[in-house]
């Protein structure tokens, strides 16, 4: 509730502290609110150029991935937007993760130094039949719903109740038929495959929440402003991004607003499972669109009231923000990043180990 | 030299689907000034933004006609000065021998022409109040200084002057309903147009901020003699500011006239749903005089209305009534560190209705808020219905007890039929499925919408969308309602309507908390009243109360209504003379007098 609190603050009185932001709000004097767009925007692309080589597979490089993680979380703490982050969005984060973690380590199987665990998980073969476990899992899941018209927590029971028929030996199965389908799939956990897959999660979070930090800290004017430098650029693209890019904004404010609407008509009386939860998500889709398609109607009209017309050229106002010295020198740290690893092959991991190893030497 | 011409001008909306719309605008023929302060009124859906889009060339030019069906949707012209703007040629454009029609003229652009749209908040586009004043300057081709200069000038002019340090950082969805028209309108002002067209843009200002604002935009056309046109439901705006006024009333107008001769025409606006002066409706109803010749301002009504008899009675819920809502010092804080409420007090019995006033950004929605359980109270002592706002369980319960009808029926509709609207609540309060179809049904006759049960909400029209809001929240039959602004933006008979419904609630027994800054509808239904200003409680009591004290609503920054102006009036000079509310308690004096009269005179 709280969070969503900040996005309807009032807007009277003196000394505003926050600013809104593409996405959500930021301080006002915020260290990114400073930076130049365009140093931002090079900053998180040349950064996640440089991570997607430091997760590769052949030549990981988990410490830089963690350096590059660190430097995108101080950044997010010093412009003051992490908290928001962290109610809202990172709890979509976490599974989204931990999915890619497992993912990895199943369709990846090398042996690396050391095997951790193997298991074949499907032999090619798919047995049409009836087991005792096939019996416990459908069973709870059914019984259980039943009773308490909840599906979770049988699935979980159901599944734990067929692993552990399973792996008691007391499995009795009759095949009827095997039919064969796909390739066979063997588990493999090995040292390599988990390094790898900890330095794939690693960047991955490093690169999602750079994107969440150009969006928290960016505004349509600095947008508009950085695009109006490029050379040629048309600008009805500069507007017209801008704009759609506001309409996040927008859809943010009435999102408070249509979900306190909600609650006002007792979505949160009863305790819910979580599939009613998300259905309570999807009912918020009819007032948000259709409050979007009003908008996008009447845009045309209000550009139009204010003499906007194909191929106009406005002039610059204020939007166009100089280059400042830290400006220059995060552009040239991201270069010196990008072509290091890009064309130089630098890999921290392997620097930091050589250096250990010639300390102990 | 006219400004603006328009000849036998008929538009009908192209229709996507089924057969043709009828005419929007059916004939208008209007010639408007150089210099001259226009003005248009009439009900909802007459058709009075659909003639100012057509001056402007938004119509034909913008809208989506099919290119064989040119000459279907148009007919006549629209000029302005001098320019075609729009016209059809019907014999253009031949295909296959047949012509198809064409649309001629252009649109007109600033600096020649703006308009100010109904709804501020659609024709925002930027995330900063400085450049959304600046965005028509920069397509003008002006430099830096120059805009500044006038983007300074513009929200001085609005009354907006104190934003102008943080104007960069403030977006414009985050100001209140009446900040965001005036910034609409100092968009516009900025530009310097030679023709300016407002479409009901002071809807959501109180009274006192609406005169200043069309007072500004009246004396900037006295300077730089700009043409004005006004859409208006407000007569005392209308008469006070407009040289001529038009009455639009089912795509045809009916009248133009000066305002004298205009409100004069008592019978014929009402008949055809305009807003007539409330001292007007007064006499008229009490039949004090004829139709021709209706008092319109305080001064003639003092000559007029004064044989009263009796004193009006409040009819006051007893304080023996049980109290359901109980606030005291209580302290709201945003996130960002804002304090909304600095120590609010209010106390709401079974049976009451109560008005909840205040000036915009006062706190008013903060309070109701924390009372209906969507927001958690700071500091402070809070309990509705016995229970402590402080505890969460006791929040996440209130929505059964505490229906809120928020102030945009968009906000709040999430299914695609009338029925399943009402439904919803219900479902997700946990109503027995025996119980849901009698309690949707009956919700739905009380607010008279029974018969679009099938209907797709999205496609009724504003009233339509409020009343359904309400009967939402009726069917969950909870013990208060909170309605939230339910008359700004509406034209007279939809404010009628809303009021006899909410009448209808309070003779039912309900407990009905309005926050409005209409005092018009504070004068007619609210027992009570509860003033905040600037997050704190400054009055608590009787309506009759506090319009007996110019310095109370002065203070308050609020604005009596003509009822109450009139009898403070008459008080002057003589002291014993009743407070009159509203038209019924006139209405009533006046008859108990007359009958009197009548008596003695036997």
């Amino acid at each position: 509730m709280s969070q969503a609190n900040i996005l309807d603050a009032p807007a009277h009185g003196k000394g505003r502290k926050w600013v809104r932001t593409f996405l959500l709000s930021m301080p006002i004097d915020s260290p990114l609110a400073g930076l130049h767009a365009i140093t931002k925007f090079v900053m998180v692309l040349g950064v996640s150029f440089a991570l997607l080589r430091m997760f590769s597979a052949s030549r990981p490089d988990p410490v830089g991935c963690i350096i590059l993680l660190g430097m995108a979380v101080v950044l997010l703490w010093l412009s003051g937007v992490i908290r928001w982050l962290f109610r809202s969005f990172l709890v979509m984060m976490y599974p989204m993760l931990l999915s890619l973690f497992l993912v990895w380590i199943v369709f990846n199987p090398a042996p690396g130094n050391r095997v951790l665990f193997s298991r074949q998980m499907y032999s090619g073969l798919i047995n049409v039949g009836i087991s005792i476990a096939l019996i416990a899992l459908v069973g709870a899941i059914l019984g259980y719903y039943l009773y308490t018209k909840q599906l979770l927590w049988g699935i979980v029971g159901g599944l734990a109740a067929a692993f552990v028929i399973s792996q008691s030996g007391l499995n009795f199965t009759w095949t009827l038929a095997s039919v064969p389908f796909g390739e066979p799939l063997t588990l493999v956990v090995s040292d390599w495959t988990v390094y790898i897959a900890a330095t794939k999660v690693l960047g991955y979070s490093a690169m999602v929440l750079l994107t969440f930090l150009l969006i928290l800290t960016t505004r349509d004017i600095e947008m508009i402003g950085a695009l109006r430098k490029v050379p040629r650029m048309p600008y009805a693209i500069c507007l017209f991004s801008s704009l759609g890019l506001r309409s996040l904004s927008i859809a943010v404010i009435d999102f408070s607003t249509i979900r306190q609407a909600q609650v006002a008509r007792g979505v949160n009386v009863h305790k819910k499972n979580f599939l009613a939860k998300v259905k309570d998500v999807a009912y918020l889709s009819v007032p948000l669109i259709a409050n979007m398609m009003r908008r996008s109607t009447e845009i045309s009209d209000a550009l139009s009231a204010r003499g906007y017309e194909m191929g106009a050229n406005p002039t610059i106002y204020r939007e166009v923000k100089p280059f400042h010295l830290v400006d220059w020198l995060l552009i040239l740290g991201t270069t010196v990043l990008v072509v290091g690893v890009l064309a130089g092959g630098l890999n921290i991991t392997e620097v930091v180990l050589g250096l250990v190893s010639r300390l102990g030497a | 030299m006219s400004v603006v011409k328009i000849d036998n001008l008929c538009w009908r909306y192209p229709a996507f689907v089924g057969k043709m719309n009828p005419w929007a605008v059916d004939g208008v023929s209007l010639s408007i000034q150089k210099g001259e302060f226009f003005g248009i009124t009439g009900p909802s859906g007459a058709g009075k933004t659909t003639i100012c889009r057509t001056i402007m060339g938004l119509i034909p030019h913008e809208a989506r006609v099919p290119p064989n069906m040119v000459s279907q949707h148009l007919r006549g012209s629209v000029e302005v000065m001098g320019r075609l703007v729009g016209g059809v040629d019907s014999e253009a454009n031949v295909v296959d021998g047949v012509p198809r029609g064409k649309f001629l003229g252009r649109p007109v652009r600033p600096p020649m022409a703006g308009m100010v749209f109904q709804d501020p908040e659609n024709q925002f586009l930027t995330m900063s109040l400085l450049y959304e004043v600046a965005f028509g300057l920069q397509l003008l081709g002006l430099e830096a200084e120059e805009i500044d200069e006038r983007v300074r000038e513009a929200l001085d002019m609005v009354g907006l002057g104190h934003l102008w340090e943080e104007a960069e950082n403030i977006h414009p969805a985050d100001l209140s309903g009446g900040q965001k028209q005036r910034v609409a309108i100092a968009s516009f002002l900025a530009m310097r147009p030679s023709l300016l067209i407002l479409d009901e843009p002071t809807s959501d200002l109180d009274p006192i901020g609406k005169s200043e604002v069309i007072a500004t935009v009246r004396r900037l056309k006295e300077d730089h003699d700009l043409t004005v046109i006004l859409v208006e439901q407000d007569p005392e705006i209308l008469f006070d500011f407009c040289d001529r006024i038009a009455l639009v009333c089912n795509g045809k107008v009916d009248l133009v006239a000066e305002p004298e001769v205009f409100y004069s025409e008592f019978e014929f606006l009402n008949a055809r749903g305009a807003t007539t002066f409330e001292v007007s409706r007064i006499a008229y109803g009490a039949r004090v005089c004829g139709d021709n010749e209706v008092p319109k301002s305080i001064v003639e009504a003092c000559t007029v209305l004064t044989e009263v008899a009796g004193q009006p009675t409040d009819d006051l819920v007893s304080s023996n009534s049980d109290v359901v809502i109980a606030v005291e010092d209580l302290w709201y804080q945003y996130d960002d560190g804002t304090v909304a409420l600095l120590g609010a007090n209010l106390v709401l019995r079974r049976g009451e209705t109560m008005g909840l006033l205040g000036n915009n950004g006062s706190g008013k929605t903060t309070l109701a808020k924390i009372l209906a359980g969507l927001y958690a109270p700071w500091k402070g002592a809070c309990r509705v219905l016995g229970e402590d706002v402080f505890q969460r369980g006791v929040r996440r319960n209130l929505p059964m007890k505490v229906g809120y009808v928020f102030q945009n029926p968009d906000h709040q509709i999430f299914t695609r039929r009338v029925y399943d609207e009402v439904e919803y609540g219900l479902k997700c309060i946990g109503v027995k499925r025996e119980e849901i179809e009698s309690r949707v049904v009956e919700a739905l006759q009380r607010v008279g919408l029974a018969e679009l049960a099938d209907e797709d909400p999205l496609f009724l029209g504003k009233g339509q969308k409020q009343r359904l809001a309400v009967a939402a929240v009726l069917a969950m039959r909870p013990e208060v309602i909170i309605v939230d602004e339910p008359t700004t933006g509406q034209d007279y008979r939809m404010v009628t309507s809303i009021m006899a419904l909410l009448e209808d609630l309070h003779e039912a027994g309900g407990t009905v908390l309005i926050i409005t800054h209409d005092m018009t509808l504070v004068a007619n239904y609210c027992d009570r009243v509860t003033v905040l200003r600037d997050g704190r409680t400054v009055f608590q009591g009787t309506s009759r109360e506090l319009f007996s004290s110019p310095e109370l609503l002065e203070a308050a920054q609020l604005r009596a209504p003509q009822a109450i102006t009139l009898s403070c009036e008459l008080r002057k000079e003589r002291p014993d003379f009743p407070l009159l509310l509203n038209e019924r308690e006139w209405v009533e004096a006046l008859t108990r007098r007359r009958s009197k009269v009548a008596l003695g005179g036997r």
